[in-house]
């Protein structure tokens, strides 16, 4: 076998920005892996999100001949109605622009010179006038009907149809992805067979009706499961049903550790049939984003460290949720960080408690900053207000790869407080690949990596203890060099896993799997 | 002319290689800079000792000024020097430099301007790095201003107050003639210049636009970058001189993309030079300079792509016409055309400036209606900055300004500042909207096109009847705090002390909007004046102030020396307190309870603004609701320890002298606050050889170092560790009194000694 044909299905809804999300990610660098080992990669993804998935190879650097596409036929309505819903309105604008190029027109027609010149201004501003009553009767009856169909929705959809009109939306949407899936799968199987399909998530059983090839399932976690009660009043009950679906009814499965897929094939489900492996992940090296080589440095005749006036000229640029800590401020502070997206199993508040008392009670000088939006964490939000926080905990919204690698940088510490996760965090590679150390939960996916008694001892702490979590990080920031010294081993046997040795890792998966399926009697 | 000194604040190699010969030339000494720093992206810079051969200036001097990094803020010493010895500064639109000349140079200032991106003005960037303080500053500097750009239509878009100052002094290019006309062609790819892909984002989106409209073209992509661009062989990056070479005398065409009306780059100049055919974007510089009428210029990509795919196949004819014309895109940056210009410009900025400082008008600003601690720094920083200017030569005129409020009619308070013949004004408050703001800029001839931020809830003016102090040179504002709910406007360059955030630290004791508008007037401030480390610390980590605006000072202690008294009936130590929340009276109390009801023998003696409604019979309806809420809960306390009632005593606020009296007759002073700026009250107590028993905060610890009193530390927020301290102290303080330092010593800590230190601080920030 030498160069393989791989699908990967990426059945994302409307609005996914894959830079953005941790698996869009993850899958670029995994595409970027198999097509460097001379493989060719076909994305199996709906009409509408392929100009994300190109927007991710785009920023993969992934070179677009030896990508080919299967998408459906067509975006179906309800995809742009969702685009067009969350779109940002533009009317107010219009508006004000109108209103003044008329004032503008009654100055000009205050300096005429002539009763022509002043009628025709005259004439003009009528015209403008006109334009605008028209402007203001078309779009407030727009608005208005908006308005109306907003409450009609609410009013009827809400009250007398059902009781969560979130998990209503949520519904449709499975519904139109379940549409968009089966629509792909159909496709897939008209089309010349591939080697190997791999499915980078749980939440498309419709995989499992591949027929021309064998697919390869990641199954990241059942997290939902672990916290059903904090997930139950975020998201419905589908999504989770989906992906025990897809793992009752997939054959081939890999995991990001050992204990995940111990949990899931070992001690959950029957693992008859089924055939699972753990490949960890690649290290997430942040440093080509930031770093500005000693050489260039030397060529610049450079006094002073340029990697870190860069990182803070990209902290410039970053939008937070405090007006008055804009980017520009952020770059002078010295802050705990922590990038991750809000979940239940994330184990924020936790963090949140102990830098209040970091604050509070040992009068600690650092700061507090998460990226992803606020909104999003309303317990934390809450948490924040209610105990006076709004101005030590910085939320950076909307961060590319670069202001990534650049907070990461210019902090003093990384904190991951993480409950559960489908494998070794990513944080602390990310972290110490700029040179910065992180303290992190005690829990059996860390363990796998971090086992060192000396290590463990200063790094890891316990995730339900609020003491532990408050010593070691006073201990951490207090000594940030020591510990970068005492993880420094550890990152570097972690920076072994380079993405493209990871991509072999699953290429080797894949090969696995094609020999065993050529064997298999028919 | 002899003698005349130009101190040319720049390291851009191409532009020294044309400014600095001309300047000397026409009968100047110039001196350049030998350090400089170099932002992410600067790539152009380099250091050259050659010229300072031009100079007659001491060896010594010359030493200091090669030493000296005149990118930031230039010291008094440093301006001493260039007032003594230059006439001229060509310098950059960055803050520090500009203002600290602006404020202390004597001779003229030359902001030298190589036009922005599309709209943005010079007025917006110097309004973005220093307020419109530095406006303010450009316009008092007057005549010894100028602006100089170097295209004519560069001020066209800027604020009168700069425009009124335009100069023009063209820019020109020192290019080796040798490598004139020496393009032979031949190589299939154009050459684009597209420098600093990933560390710039706008020339990210350059080379992103190149790759969308040209990138089907055969091209090599040349110019520096500090970040390497994976995956994409036609980027170059750093080049070697012979393959920079190569690349000029054989690439097919240059394409130059910039549509921009007030900058040029110089790379398609320099390509005209070599003879290498040059297509680019009509309306840019190029039009404006030199007219439309050129076989080179593109009104579209579309025909900027037909061109160069006409260029690639070798259309002679095109080659030709496009070589031939292209030379005169050349003439506006040559000797001829540019020397007449600085020969005409030179003169009429080299005027001798009469000495425009005399003395220097500050004022000193009471922020809001202060009673106790602000109040007596603000005095003591008066006292001091006026005594000691004394010392110096008297250079400053100075007034301090109170709010007008009625504690302050029969007050002797600011005695010390009468006695000194210090001018006392007051003011009342006004609030003004941002379309006044706008329209006074307007007024001005500022017009900065935004407001942003910080006025968009108005703000306040502190009107003295006068001229609200905007003919003052500089204010130091004595807090944060603002006498309204929005910030207080300056039009003059300012610092604001802050003495500390507490409000991190204990909840509740700073509104949201209350922190808000601390926050605003420290970000519009020049200066932030702390005077603790922590607080410094909290200025930079809370407030992220930069650490060059923030200033650490002496802290302003009143080491006032009183005979012990040494009988006393009953035992007692002091508590110096006052009522508010952080300063930890629900555990402090609890944990006297214990000792008392542990046998503890020392009575409690309370003191301080407000303290009477800590007694436990205390009338608090005069009180407000949340105030009132707290002391309930003191207060009742007292009933679930009844202990308390016989053990606590409460003096109230006390006259300064029976303070001390109280203060000397105790076994040690009691202090369970936090998170503050620390408590001066242990130093008083020092003064009478008084121990402390104190809260382990920074804030304290950095009192102990500073003063070079120990104290005695416990958790605040431990009742057990209290109660145990407490009884330590009962039967040990003795001992912590034998550490403290005799009172000639501790005098030197006092504000008096420290003076001398706190007037530099304040040197630096005005300039004298």
């Amino acid at each position: 076998m030498s160069s393989l044909k791989v699908g990967i299905f990426l059945n994302y809804g409307p609005k996914t920005d894959l830079t953005r999300e941790g698996l869009g990610r993850y899958t670029g660098t995994l595409i970027n892996g198999i097509v460097e080992n001379k493989n060719v990669v076909t994305i199996a993804c709906p009409k509408g999100l392929k100009k994300n998935v190109e927007k991710l190879i785009e920023e993969f650097h992934i070179d677009k001949n030896k990508v080919l596409y299967v998408t459906t036929s067509h975006i179906p309505p309800i995809w742009t109605v969702y685009e067009v819903l969350t779109r940002e309105r533009k009317e107010k604008k219009a508006k004000k622009s109108i209103k003044a190029l008329i004032e503008n027109r009654i100055y000009e027609m205050a300096q005429s010179e002539s009763w022509f010149q002043f009628v025709l201004h005259g004439m003009l501003i009528a015209f403008l006038e006109v334009i605008y009553i028209l402007f203001i009767g078309v779009s407030r009856p727009i608005m208005k009907f908006k308005r109306l169909a907003g409450h009609i929705f609410k009013g009827v959809v809400k009250k007398q149809l059902l009781e969560l009109p979130d998990d209503f939306i949520r519904k449709l949407y499975r519904l139109m992805m379940r549409r968009t899936g089966d629509e792909l799968v159909n496709r897939i199987n008209h089309q010349q067979p591939l080697d190997i399909w791999y499915v980078p998530a749980l939440f498309w059983p419709c995989v499992n009706d591949i027929k021309n090839s064998p697919v390869l399932i990641n199954a990241p976690d059942l997290v939902t499961e672990q916290f059903s009660g904090q997930f139950a009043s975020l998201t419905d009950e589908i999504q989770t049903i989906d992906c025990r679906e897809t793992i009752k009814s997939g054959r081939y499965f890999v995991t990001y550790c050992k204990y995940t897929g111990k949990m899931l094939f070992e001690d959950q489900y029957v693992s008859r049939n089924k055939q699972w492996t753990y490949i960890y992940h690649s290290n997430h090296d942040l440093r080509d984003d930031v770093y500005i080589s000693d050489d260039i440095q030397k060529k610049l005749n450079a006094p002073r460290n340029l990697t870190d006036e860069f990182c803070k000229a990209l902290i410039a640029t970053v939008r937070t949720n405090l007006p008055l800590i804009d980017g520009k401020r952020l770059a002078n502070t010295r802050y705990i960080f922590y990038a991750s997206q809000f979940r239940p199993n994330k184990n924020i508040m936790l963090l949140l408690k102990a830098y209040n008392n970091l604050i509070r009670k040992r009068f600690r000088h650092e700061r507090l900053v998460f990226t992803g939006n606020i909104d999003n964490a309303p317990e934390a939000k809450q948490y924040i207000e209610d105990n006076n926080m709004l101005g030590d905990v910085v939320f950076c919204t909307g961060v590319n790869a670069q202001q990534l690698a650049a907070l990461y940088q210019r902090a003093v510490l990384v904190v991951n407080p993480t409950l559960y996760e489908g494998g070794f965090p990513f944080t602390f590679g990310e972290g110490m690949s700029v040179g910065t150390p992180s303290i992190m939960s005690d829990i059996p996916q860390v363990r796998e990596i971090i086992s060192d008694e000396g290590v463990v001892k200063y790094s890891l702490f316990n995730p339900y203890d609020i003491n532990d979590l408050e010593k070691k990080m006073i201990w951490a920031l207090d000594n940030a060099d020591k510990l970068y010294e005492l993880q420094a081993p550890i990152y570097k046997r972690l920076s072994l896993r380079t993405d493209k040795v990871v991509a072999e890792e699953y290429i080797n998966a894949f090969k696995k799997i094609i020999k065993t399926e050529t064997i298999k009697p028919m | 002319m002899s003698n005349h000194r130009i101190l040319w604040i720049f390291n851009h190699t191409s532009l020294r290689k044309f400014e600095v010969p001309t300047l000397i030339q026409m009968g100047y000494e110039v001196y350049c800079p030998k350090i400089y720093d170099v932002e992410y992206g600067d790539l152009s810079a380099s250091i050259d000792y050659k010229f300072d051969s031009s100079l007659t200036i001491p060896d010594d001097v010359l030493e200091v000024l090669n030493e000296t990094n005149f990118y930031h803020n230039l010291s008094c010493e440093l301006l001493h020097i260039i007032n003594k010895y230059f006439d001229i500064v060509f310098c950059m639109p960055l803050l520090e430099p500009l203002r600290s000349l602006l404020q202390g140079f004597q001779g003229n200032i030359v902001l030298h301007a190589f036009g922005l991106a599309d709209d943005y003005c010079y007025g917006n960037v110097l309004y973005e790095a220093g307020g419109i303080q530095l406006l303010t500053l450009i316009k008092r500097a007057g005549n010894r201003f100028w602006f100089g750009e170097t295209y004519e239509n560069i001020s066209e878009i800027e604020p009168e107050v700069i425009q009124r100052r335009a100069i023009f002094l063209p820019i020109g290019l020192k290019m080796d003639e040798k490598n004139a006309d020496t393009w032979e062609g031949g190589e299939g790819r154009i050459l684009f210049v597209g420098p600093k892909i990933n560390s710039n984002s706008y020339y990210h989106e350059v080379y992103k636009n190149f790759k969308e409209e040209f990138g089907m073209l055969p091209h090599t992509i040349s110019g520096a970058q500090i970040i390497p661009v994976k995956d994409d062989d036609t980027v170059t990056g750093f080049l070697s001189s012979e393959q920079f070479h190569y690349n000029m005398t054989h690439l097919a065409a240059m394409y130059y993309h910039s549509q921009n009306p007030r900058h040029l780059h110089y790379h398609p100049l320099e390509a005209v030079l070599f003879g290498m055919p040059l297509v680019y974007m009509a309306g840019g510089m190029l039009d404006y300079l030199v007219g439309t009428d050129f076989p080179g210029r593109c009104r579209t990509k579309q025909e900027a792509r037909n061109k160069l795919k006409r260029l690639l196949k070798g259309d002679k004819r095109l080659i030709e016409r496009i070589r031939k014309t292209q030379k005169k895109l050349l003439y506006p940056f040559s000797d001829e055309y540019c020397i007449p210009y600085w020969k005409e410009a030179l003169p009429l900025i080299d005027q001798k400036q009469e000495s425009v400082f005399n003395k220097k008008k500050i004022v000193i600003v009471l922020p809001a209606a202060y009673k106790g601690g602000v109040l007596d720094y603000s005095i003591r920083f008066t006292v001091a900055i006026y005594d000691e200017d004394k010392k110096n030569g008297n250079n400053l005129d100075i007034t301090f300004a109170y709010p007008s409020d009625k504690q302050y009619m029969n007050d002797d308070c600011f005695e010390p500042l009468k006695e000194r013949g210090i001018t006392l004004t007051e003011y009342s408050v006004l609030f003004r909207d941002k379309e006044w703001l706008t329209k006074k800029y307007k007024i001005e001839g500022y017009q900065p096109p935004r407001i942003g931020y910080s006025f968009s809830d108005g703000m306040c003016i502190l009107d003295d009847g006068m001229s609200n102090f905007e003919n003052f040179d500089f204010a130091f504002v004595m807090s944060d705090t603002s006498p309204g709910i929005s910030p207080i406007y300056w039009d003059i360059p300012h610092a604001v002390v802050v003495h500390d955030y507490i409000q991190r630290y204990v909840s509740d004791v700073v509104s949201l909007n209350a922190n808000q508008v601390k926050i605003l007037n420290q970000n519009k401030a020049d200066y932030i004046i702390v005077t603790s480390e922590p607080t410094f610390e909290d200025a930079i980590c809370y407030a992220g102030h930069s650490r060059e605006k923030v200033v650490l000072s002496p802290i302003l202690l009143d080491v006032a020396s009183c005979k012990r008294i040494s009988k006393k009936r009953k035992p007692y130590f002091v508590w110096p307190t006052n009522i508010s929340k952080h300063k930890n009276h629900i555990v402090a109390m609890e944990a006297l309870a214990r000792y008392y009801n542990a046998g503890g023998q020392l009575q409690c003696r309370i003191t301080g603004t407000f303290t009477s409604y800590l007694s436990y019979d205390a009338d608090l309806s005069a009180l407000s609701d949340d105030r009132k809420e707290y002391l309930i809960q003191i207060h009742e306390l007292y009933e679930r320890f009844p202990v308390l009632q016989k053990k606590v005593k409460v003096m109230g606020n006390l006259p300064k002298q029976d303070y001390l009296n109280l203060l000397s007759g105790a076994e040690f002073v009691f202090h369970m606050g936090y998170g503050d700026n620390g408590n001066a009250s242990v130093i008083d107590a020092a003064g009478v050889s008084v121990p402390a028993l104190v809260s382990d905060y920074p804030a304290m610890r950095y009192i102990e170092k500073f003063s070079g009193v120990p104290f005695k530390y416990v958790n605040p927020f431990n009742v057990d560790d209290i109660t145990d301290a407490l009884k330590d102290m009962e039967a040990n303080h003795q001992e912590l009194r034998k550490k403290i330092p005799g009172i000639e010593v501790l005098k030197k800590v006092s504000y008096e000694y420290k003076a001398k230190e706190l007037y530099n601080v304040v040197k630096e920030m005005i300039k004298v």
